[in-house]
């Protein structure tokens, strides 16, 4: 998923002279190609995320579109007040990059694991949030963002994950739905690469639909209104703290919209940062959220 | 009298005026910005209503000296003089920091200190991207130096070897809790700036402040720090020597003749 990303930059920079791409301190050899044919549209800065995200702002104050790059939770936690003031708040044509969302960076610990991103950027209302699940999603996402002239965050998955939208119609803004059964009485509200979790969950199942939300905000509320009041019983499914995420957003619109379904449960990584360190999938097995834990949990509350 | 000599004096005026209607501002720390931003606006790049899109960008980035940036882009003609009585009012465009959104003139919404070299680096770059002979100034306050971020767009501006970008900082020895030396020290200053890579220079604003001019109109060719030895409350025998005034609300017209009356 991040290479594919990082390729439809490239190829959206070599197609259009106002993109840039601004990395601090990636991995070596990352977009050599890029960097050796479009030296001018291709900036590696040293470890200092506040200053490129307000280089970004400058470059984009004079028309140009920029994609900036580097862990996650260095943008959205350390230069969160230039993303705030220089980005959001002047709607600059920014697009922040970033890498290993969630707990793909597990092994390393709180300082690098990207759990509350949601939460940070749903303060910031107008923030166009985007967790792709796979690299087809991915894909589409990069080549529309271009023409959205307006601050996006990217969360990324790991690379690697199983591609399950490639027949899906990929818009930003708008939930995709996976029908699974005639008569489901449940739906699984996802995000990200948790999408897979919550299809092999349904599998599992046999009255459970899911509703991936791969634009996280503006949160498509037609699709959750029109879905939900259909099921008994609503499960959201994210691979991010319990507070500030999908969860707490849908909750918000259920109620505003008046609906009230009979069950609802929300998994999710928790209140606290997590000092655990391990394998992604190994903490989804500690925090008891991944697909046998969920499928056991909910066929024995039937 | 020179031009700079006559044109500080009025500015210094016009921000009274300011301050007066507006009952409210930093203008200590204006007044320390009035020699340099005359200098940019009316003298290096010549800005107006007109050409300001097209002309060198002039960031303020030290957004608390704003009332002296208000006065120089009112008097020339971004915009009329009935917004001082709105100055921090609801229906009015001024606020206590610049805002491009609602201010004619303005390059750069600033406020929160260390974003602006940042900033103007993007825009040094996109110049010379659009191959434009215009130049980038960010003006950036001694205690902002504080601030690491400060310090990383340095790094960056050797490293992009932007010779179209000029930091200059208003160096008036004072911070909000007290003298700069004391509260966090620059110094040695010039050669900070020099190990970063920069080409630096230093002119006393209160006794040669033509000579910032001269140093503008020389050829640079990397990224030019420029230190600005000036006084906090500069060209005003009271703000010059008391603190009090440093930050201050709810001004009376008594008070503000007083200022007015011991501007030098």
């Amino acid at each position: 998923m991040r290479k594919t990303g990082l390729n439809q930059i490239y190829e959206l920079a070599k197609k259009y002279s106002n993109v840039n791409f601004i990395g601090s301190d990636l991995g070596p050899g990352t977009l050599d190609e890029f960097r050796n044919t479009l030296p001018n549209q291709f900036f590696m800065e040293g470890i200092s995320e506040a200053h490129i995200v307000s280089m970004a702002s400058g470059l984009s104050s004079e028309g140009f579109k920029v994609y900036i790059n580097t862990i996650s939770p260095f943008f959205t936690r350390r230069a969160f007040e230039q993303i705030a003031l220089d980005i959001y708040s002047e709607n600059e044509d920014v697009v922040i990059y970033g890498n290993g969302g969630g707990l793909v960076y597990g092994p390393l610990g709180p300082s690098h694991t990207s759990v509350d991103d949601f939460a940070l950027f749903h303060a910031l209302g107008n923030m166009i949030i985007l967790a792709p699940a796979d690299a087809n999603e991915m894909e589409q996402f990069i080549q529309q963002s271009y023409h959205i002239k307006k601050p996006i965050y990217i969360r990324l998955g790991k690379g690697g994950d199983k591609i399950v939208t490639s027949d899906k119609d990929i818009q930003v803004g708008k939930a995709i739905k996976f029908n699974k059964s005639e008569n489901a009485k449940k739906i699984i509200c996802t995000t990200g690469i948790m999408l897979q979790r919550a299809l092999e969950i349904s599998d599992s199942l046999n009255d459970c639909d899911v509703l991936h939300f791969s634009t996280v905000q503006p949160l498509d509320e037609e699709s959750l209104i029109e879905n939900c009041s259909k099921y008994e019983e609503i499960i959201v499914l994210e691979e991010h703290l319990q507070d500030g995420g999908l969860g707490t957003r849908i909750i918000q619109s259920l109620f505003k919209n008046s609906i009230q379904p009979r069950k609802f449960r929300h998994y999710n990584l928790g209140k606290n940062y997590i000092h655990t360190c391990g394998r992604q999938e190994e903490i989804f097995d500690y925090l008891k959220i991944s697909p046998k834990y969920i499928i056991d949990e909910i066929k024995s509350l039937k | 009298m020179t031009f700079l000599k006559e044109k500080s004096l009025q500015i210094r005026e016009e921000i009274l005026n300011i301050f007066e209607l507006g009952t409210r501002g930093h203008v200590p720390s204006a007044y320390s910005l009035v020699e340099i931003l005359i200098t940019l606006y009316y003298e290096k790049s010549k800005i107006t209503p007109e050409n300001f899109k097209l002309q060198d960008k002039i960031l303020l980035s030290k957004g608390h000296g704003c009332l002296a940036l208000y006065a120089i882009l009112s008097d020339l003609g971004f915009f009329s003089k009935d917004e001082y009585s709105k100055f921090c009012k609801v229906d009015g465009i001024l606020g206590g920091h610049p805002s491009k959104h609602k201010i004619p003139g303005v390059e750069f919404s600033s406020g929160s200190l260390g974003h602006g070299f940042s900033v103007a680096i993007g825009k040094a770059i996109a110049l010379k991207r659009k191959s434009s002979n215009k130049n980038v100034y960010v003006i950036l306050g001694d205690g902002e130096c504080n601030e690491g971020s400060v310090w990383e767009a340095a790094l960056s501006a050797n490293k992009n070897k932007l010779d179209n970008l000029t930091v200059i900082i208003d160096y008036n020895k004072f911070q909000s809790y007290g003298p700069t030396e004391e509260v966090c020290p620059l110094e040695p200053f010039q050669s900070k700036w020099e190990s970063f890579g920069l080409e630096c220079e230093e002119v006393n604003m209160v006794t040669n402040p033509e000579k910032l001019l001269d140093i503008l109109n020389t050829k640079q060719i990397s990224t030019r720090a420029i230190i600005c030895h000036t006084i906090k409350g500069q060209g005003n025998r009271i703000l010059e020597t008391d603190i009090s005034w440093h930050h201050k609300s709810k001004v009376s017209p008594e008070e503000v003749q007083i200022l007015r009356d011991a501007l030098i």
